[in-house]
C-alpha cells in the first residue's frame, strides 16, 4: 500500500491527550468563572448611621445594609420606601423623592415611581420600575433585610402596565426571603 | 506496508483507550448536570409545551446535519462507541463548558470595564472557546482511536458529529431562553431562532469543526514527512475557522441582512472544500490492531 500510513496511538500519547483536554476544560469551565468572581467588586457592609460619600453625594443609610457590588448602589429608607440608586459610572442626581440611575443599559430609559410593599412574611420592601430603551422594563426591588436585593426583568411592553404589575406580583411571590431585618 | 482488517482491539494500550472513554463520559455527565441546572432546562421550562416542540425540531435538524456526513463516516469506518462519545461530548461537555466560559468572559468584561459593551465579549471570545472545546473532543476521539481508517475523512466526520450535537443543544438552549424572555410569543421566538440559528447558521459549527477535524486527521495519520509544516497548516485551519466563527457571530450581533448571505456562502464554500480535501486524502491510515 503506497498511500496509506500506519498510525497507532501509544498509551503515552493517549494519556497526554486526556491530561491536556481535562486541564483545558477545567481552565475554561472553572478557571474563567473563578477569575470573574475574583474581579467582581465586593459587596460592602455598612453600619448604622454611617454616611457614604459616593461620587460627591453624601448618603446616610440604615444599619445592616449590604450594598451590592455591581453597578447599582442601593439604599432604602424603610419608613417611606425611597430608593437611592447610584451607578458608579454615571453622574448621580442629588437625592430626591426617588432617584434612580441604573446601569448603562438603562441610561436611555425612563424611570417610574417607586412603590413600597410588604411580603407575606411581613418583610418591608420597595420597588421601582425602570423602562429601558428597548421598551421592556426592569423591576428593581429591595427588602428591608438588606440581603435580598433582587432585580428582575419583565417581558411585558412598557405601555402594558397591567401586565407589568401582574408579572411583577408573580415575581414577588417567587422571591425567597432568607434573611431577617438587622435593625 | 500492510494493513490488517480484523482485530480484537484497535489499540496497543487498553488503559489509554479506557482513560479517554472515561474522560469523555465523565466530562459529559458533568456537562449534562451543568446544562440542566444552569440553563433553565429543568423545572422552569418543563411546563412549556414548546420545549418539546423546539427540542424535536432541533433534533430533526441535527439528524439532517449528520446525514451530510454519513458517507464519509462509513468510509472512515467510525466505531459506534466513537459516534456516541462524539455526540455526548459535543452536546453535553463542550456546550456546557462553553456556556460557563462565555458567561465568565462577559462577566469579566463587565467587571473591569464600565464602558465596553459586554455582549461584544461573546462575539470575539466565544469562537475561540467553543472551537477549542469541540477540537478537544475530536482529538480525544482520534486518539481513542474512533475509526478503523484514520485520516482527514475520519477527522472530518468526527468533527461534524461533535459540532452537530453541540449545535442542536446550543440552539435549543437559545430557543428556551428566548421563550422564557417572551412567554407570550413562543411561536415567534421559535421562528426567529430557526431562521437565525438554523438557516443563517446552517454552515457554521458543523463546517468549522469538520474542517478542523479534517486537518487534525490529516496531520496525525498522514505521511510522517514535513510534520512541522503540516502542524502549522493545521493550526492555520483552526485560526481561520475561529475567524470565520467570529465573523458569523458579528453578523448575528449586528443583524446585517446581506452579511447573512455572505456568511452562509462562505460556510458552504468551506464545507465543499473540506469534503474535497478529505476525499483527496483517502485512503490514508488504517489502525493496526493488536497482534
Amino acid at each position: 500500500m503506497t498511500i496509506a500510513q500506519v498510525w497507532q496511538p501509544t498509551s503515552r500519547s493517549q494519556w497526554a491527550v486526556v491530561v491536556v483536554s481535562t486541564v483545558v476544560c477545567a481552565l475554561l469551565a472553572m478557571g474563567l468563572p473563578r477569575l470573574a468572581e475574583a474581579t467582581a467588586p465586593e459587596d460592602t457592609e455598612i453600619t448604622a448611621g454611617e454616611r457614604i460619600e459616593l461620587q460627591g453625594v453624601s448618603v446616610e443609610v440604615p444599619s445592616g445594609w449590604v450594598l451590592p457590588g455591581d453597578a447599582v448602589l442601593m439604599a432604602l429608607d424603610k419608613g417611606s420606601a425611597k430608593f437611592l440608586l447610584f451607578p458608579p459610572t454615571a453622574d448621580p442626581t442629588p437625592p430626591t423623592e426617588a432617584v434612580v440611575a441604573d446601569a448603562a443599559n438603562y441610561t436611555d430609559g425612563t424611570v417610574g415611581e417607586a412603590a413600597s410593599f410588604t411580603t407575606d412574611g411581613g418583610l418591608a420592601g420597595a420597588s421601582i420600575i425602570v423602562t429601558g430603551a428597548d421598551g421592556y422594563t426592569t423591576m428593581l426591588y429591595a427588602f428591608s433585610d438588606g440581603t435580598n436585593l433582587v432585580r428582575g426583568q419583565t417581558s411585558a411592553p412598557a405601555d402594558d402596565w397591567g401586565a407589568i404589575e401582574s408579572e411583577v406580583q408573580s415575581m414577588l411571590v417567587t422571591v425567597e426571603i432568607t434573611g431577617v431585618p438587622t435593625s | 506496508m500492510t494493513t490488517t482488517t480484523t482485530e480484537p482491539s484497535l489499540t496497543r494500550s487498553r488503559s489509554g483507550a479506557i482513560a479517554i472513554v472515561a474522560t469523555i463520559a465523565t466530562l459529559s455527565i458533568i456537562g449534562a448536570i451543568g446544562l440542566w441546572q444552569g440553563n433553565s432546562l429543568g423545572k422552569d421550562v418543563a411546563g412549556i409545551p414548546w420545549t418539546i416542540i423546539s427540542a424535536g425540531i432541533w433534533l430533526a435538524y441535527g439528524v439532517l446535519l449528520v446525514m451530510l456526513f454519513i458517507r464519509p463516516a462509513r468510509r472512515a469506518q467510525l466505531l459506534g462507541l466513537a459516534v456516541v462519545l462524539a455526540l455526548a461530548w459535543g452536546g453535553l461537555a463542550a456546550t456546557d463548558f462553553a456556556a460557563r466560559a462565555n458567561g465568565a468572559v462577559e462577566q469579566i468584561v463587565e467587571n473591569v470595564s464600565a464602558t465596553l459593551d459586554s455582549t461584544w465579549a461573546n462575539v470575539f471570545a466565544a469562537p475561540g472557546i467553543e472551537e477549542t472545546l469541540k477540537m478537544l473532543g475530536i482529538l480525544l476521539l482520534i486518539f481513542l482511536p474512533g475509526a478503523r481508517r484514520l485520516g482527514a475523512t475520519a477527522g472530518m466526520a468526527l468533527g461534524a458529529l461533535v459540532a452537530a450535537s453541540f449545535q442542536v443543544v446550543e440552539n435549543e438552549v437559545y430557543t428556551l431562553q428566548g421563550m422564557l424572555d417572551a412567554p407570550d410569543a413562543l411561536g415567534g421566538v421559535m421562528v426567529e431562532t430557526l431562521f437565525l440559528r438554523g438557516v443563517v447558521g446552517v454552515f457554521s459549527h458543523v463546517v468549522y469543526s469538520a474542517a478542523i477535524g479534517a486537518a487534525i486527521g490529516w496531520l496525525i495519520a498522514g505521511p510522517r514527512d514535513r510534520r512541522l509544516r503540516r502542524l502549522a497548516a493545521t493550526v492555520g485551519v483552526f485560526i481561520v475557522m475561529v475567524v470565520l466563527h467570529t465573523w458569523s457571530n458579528w453578523t448575528a450581533h449586528e443583524e446585517e441582512g446581506i452579511m447573512y448571505l455572505l456568511t452562509m456562502g462562505v460556510g458552504l464554500i468551506v464545507l465543499v472544500a473540506t469534503f474535497r480535501f478529505a476525499r483527496s486524502q483517502d485512503p490514508i491510515a488504517e489502525v493496526v490492531p493488536d497482534a
